[in-house]
């Protein structure tokens, strides 16, 4: 009986560590992950999909759950268009933001704000993985979640590291694109944008990105 | 429903009192006790004020008691937090940006959402309320020029 006890304790002490799925891989091996990553992402000329985005509320206990499109075009133009449950666009292309709404529509400068530089880079490396190479902007440390790859990155610069814990990118290694961006906010909400229909390298329209 | 007749002899007099107090707790409760207790409400907030305009998501969950709010931008980035106590309509700020973060601004805020939780409630001096359709609703802050305006957002069904 006091056998059968310890084997029980023991059981219960070990299922948490079975149940976490994300292992740290070496140093190597996520260097080489990144490198799969990086090399997949300079193919990238455009990228369209769709995307779900879920806000967790922790003081709410609740979550905020809206959908989307998202366009790139080639490291320079980027168009965020939110559908439902409201409308909202936001278009970065070139130095310029454009932020839409039913309200109106506003243009902004990117180089008047650093803050809004530092966001709009961080918006365009990471739909396609780069940012995974951004030593400026966060240190980055790789791990094994399953099937999936996942990229855990602390902000460098003080702005970001003021309102983000980490962002969790997670990639696909089979098809070597971020399936998923989860943002740790510092009050302990998390924000999780999932892609899907995923469509690489086809012909957009320059009207999308256009400011106006 | 009533008990048998044994239990009114002098020897149950106990179980007697037991039996009637068990009556009024559940009478209180089936009086006192709210069908719902809590609702969660959304908002696609816009801020105007003579200084810009911002717009974001507000989150509000209320009950008798009080309320807790989130409002954050689209893209789901914390602007703030809000607790309100509903005895002494009281409102607690937390997660402020360091541009908002000031004591002035934190006080006039506090005012101004102390209303967003309660739109039916009193108003403080200098604000406005205009109803609008389907639950929407605009606050005007006349000293600082400050325009909530708050339109109900349906939930994206799964």
């Amino acid at each position: 009986m006091m056998n059968l006890k310890k084997i029980m304790c023991a059981c219960m002490l070990g299922l948490p560590y079975a149940a976490f799925a994300q292992v740290a891989v070496t140093p190597s091996e996520g260097r080489q992950m990144v490198a799969e990553v990086q090399a997949a992402a300079a193919k990238i000329r455009s990228l369209q999909c769709e995307f779900r985005q879920t806000k967790q509320l922790s003081l709410l206990k609740t979550t905020m759950v809206s959908e989307g499109k998202m366009y790139y075009q080639g490291g320079t133009a980027l168009r965020w268009e939110y559908v439902k449950p409201y409308d909202y666009i936001f278009v970065l292309s070139g130095n310029k933001v454009m932020l839409k709404s039913s309200r109106g529509t506003d243009v902004i400068d990117v180089q008047q704000s650093r803050m809004f530089q530092q966001i709009a880079r961080i918006m365009m490396h990471s739909v396609t993985g780069k940012c995974l190479t951004d030593d400026e902007d966060f240190s980055v440390d790789m791990f094994r979640d399953g099937k999936q790859w996942v990229a855990r990155l602390v902000p460098r610069q003080k702005e970001m590291a003021r309102m983000f814990s980490c962002i969790r990118l997670h990639v696909d290694p089979v098809g070597q694109m971020v399936t998923s961006v989860e943002l740790v906010e510092k009050g302990g909400d998390t924000t999780l944008i999932e892609m899907k229909n995923v469509k690489k390298n086809v012909s957009l329209e320059a009207s999308l990105f256009q400011v106006k | 429903m009533y008990p048998s007749k044994h239990l009114f002899s002098k020897s149950s007099r106990h179980g007697r009192a037991c039996f009637h107090t068990l009556l009024c707790v559940l009478a209180f409760l089936a009086g006192a006790m709210p069908l719902s207790g809590q609702e969660v409400k959304k908002y696609r907030i816009h801020v105007n004020s003579p200084k810009g305009h911002v717009s974001g998501i507000c989150v509000m969950r209320t009950d008798t008691a009080g309320g807790v709010m989130s409002v954050v931008n689209e893209f789901g980035i914390k602007a703030f937090d809000a607790r309100y106590h509903a005895r002494g309509r009281r409102v607690e700020l937390s997660g402020l940006p360091p541009s908002l973060d000031r004591r002035m601004v934190r006080r006039v805020l506090a005012t101004d959402v102390q209303v967003l939780f309660a739109p039916e409630a009193e108003l403080p001096r200098r604000r406005t309320l205009t109803w609008g359709e389907g639950g929407a609703f605009t606050l005007y802050n006349k000293r600082f020029k400050i325009e909530y305006e708050l339109q109900p957002i349906e939930d994206v069904v799964e």
